[in-house]
C-alpha cells in the first residue's frame, strides 16, 4: 500500500525527511494539489510513539515548502492511482482547506488543576452530584482562562473538559508570526493563575483546522 | 525536532524550569491530532484496534502521571 502523510500544493515540492520503516519519501502531483507518501508490504500502522514522531517530522518538513494538509495517521490507499482519483475528487474541498491554513501554525493547550482533593462526601448521591459540579465549575474557570488567547489565533477549538483527567484542551491556528505573541500570553496567563496548571506545545501543523465543522 | 519545532516546549508555568515530562505531554497532543485530526480522505483509516486501545491506555497512564506530578509540586510546562 501506499501511506500518505501530506497534501501540498503542487509547487510544494518533496523535503527532506525520512518515512516510515526508512522508506524513501514520494510525492504526487496533480495539476492542483501534490501529496507525499511512501511505499510499504504491510497494511496496517501501529501508533506507536516512533511513528508518530515519523509522520510528524515529514508533515513538519513539508510545512516549510508552503501549506499543508496533514493525513490522519494511518491513511492508506492501494496504488498511486487510487491516491490521484481521490485527490482529483476532493480537489475543491482540499484547495479550499489549504488555503484556510496558509501561512499558519497549531498551537495545543492543556489547562488542568493541580490540586485536587476528592470532594467530601456523607452519601453516594451527595458525592456524585458534588463531583459533577466541580467539573462544572472547572470546565467554566478553565474555559474562562483562555479567553485572551483566542485574541491571537485565527480560529479557535476548545475540546470538552475530560473526566478521567480533569484537563481542558484547546487548539489555535495561529499566524506565524504572531506565535511569539500567543507564547506570551499564555505565560502571563500561568502567571495571573497560579492556581491553574497551563501548557502550551507546538508549533504543529495544522492538524486540527483542515476539516470543515469540526 | 525540527528546527520548526523548536518552539515545542514554549510552554509555561511559574516553575517551568522544574523537572518536567514536556516531551510526554507533547507526545500526548500529537497523539490527539494525529489519531482525532488530520485530514480525512478515504476510508482506509488502517489501524489495528487492539493497538489503539494499548496506546489509550498508555496515554491514560502518562496523563495520570502528569497529574501525580504535579501533585508533588512539579509544575508542568
Amino acid at each position: 500500500v501506499i501511506y500518505l502523510y501530506a497534501v501540498t500544493e503542487p509547487a510544494a515540492g518533496v523535503p527532506t525527511a525520512r518515512a516510515l520503516e526508512h522508506r524513501p519519501l514520494r510525492w504526487l502531483r496533480t495539476e492542483e494539489l501534490g501529496a507525499l507518501y511512501s511505499q510499504h508490504d504491510r497494511t496496517g500502522f501501529d501508533p506507536v510513539p516512533d511513528a508518530l514522531w515519523r509522520h510528524d517530522q515529514v508533515v513538519e518538513a513539508a510545512m516549510r515548502l508552503g501549506p499543508v494538509l496533514p493525513a490522519r495517521f494511518g491513511t492508506t490507499f492501494e496504488d498511486e492511482s487510487a491516491l490521484a482519483a481521490r485527490l482529483a475528487d476532493e480537489r475543491s474541498r482540499l484547495r479550499r482547506a489549504l488555503e484556510n491554513v496558509r501561512g499558519c501554525v497549531e498551537l495545543a493547550v492543556r489547562v488542568s488543576f493541580p490540586d485536587a482533593p476528592s470532594p467530601g462526601s456523607s452519601s453516594g448521591q451527595a458525592y456524585l452530584e458534588a463531583k459533577l459540579a466541580r467539573h462544572r465549575l472547572r470546565q467554566t474557570v478553565a474555559e474562562r482562562t483562555l479567553v485572551p488567547l483566542a485574541e491571537h489565533a485565527v480560529r479557535a477549538h476548545t475540546g470538552g473538559m475530560s473526566s478521567d483527567t480533569g484537563t481542558l484542551t484547546a487548539s489555535y491556528l495561529v499566524r506565524e508570526p504572531e506565535v511569539e505573541r500567543f507564547a506570551r500570553q499564555v505565560s502571563e496567563l500561568a502567571q495571573r493563575h497560579g492556581e491553574l496548571s497551563l501548557s502550551c506545545t507546538g508549533p504543529w501543523p495544522p492538524y486540527s483546522f483542515v476539516e470543515e465543522e469540526r | 525536532m525540527t528546527d520548526l519545532a523548536s518552539a515545542r516546549q514554549q510552554t509555561a508555568g511559574p516553575h517551568s524550569e522544574g523537572v518536567t515530562p514536556a516531551q510526554d505531554i507533547a507526545l500526548v497532543d500529537l497523539l490527539d491530532r494525529l489519531l482525532g485530526g488530520g485530514v480525512v480522505l478515504a476510508g482506509d483509516i488502517t489501524l489495528a484496534v487492539a493497538d489503539i486501545d494499548l496506546v489509550y491506555v498508555g496515554l491514560r497512564a502518562l496523563i495520570s502521571s502528569v497529574d501525580t506530578a504535579e501533585r508533588h509540586g512539579v509544575h508542568l510546562p
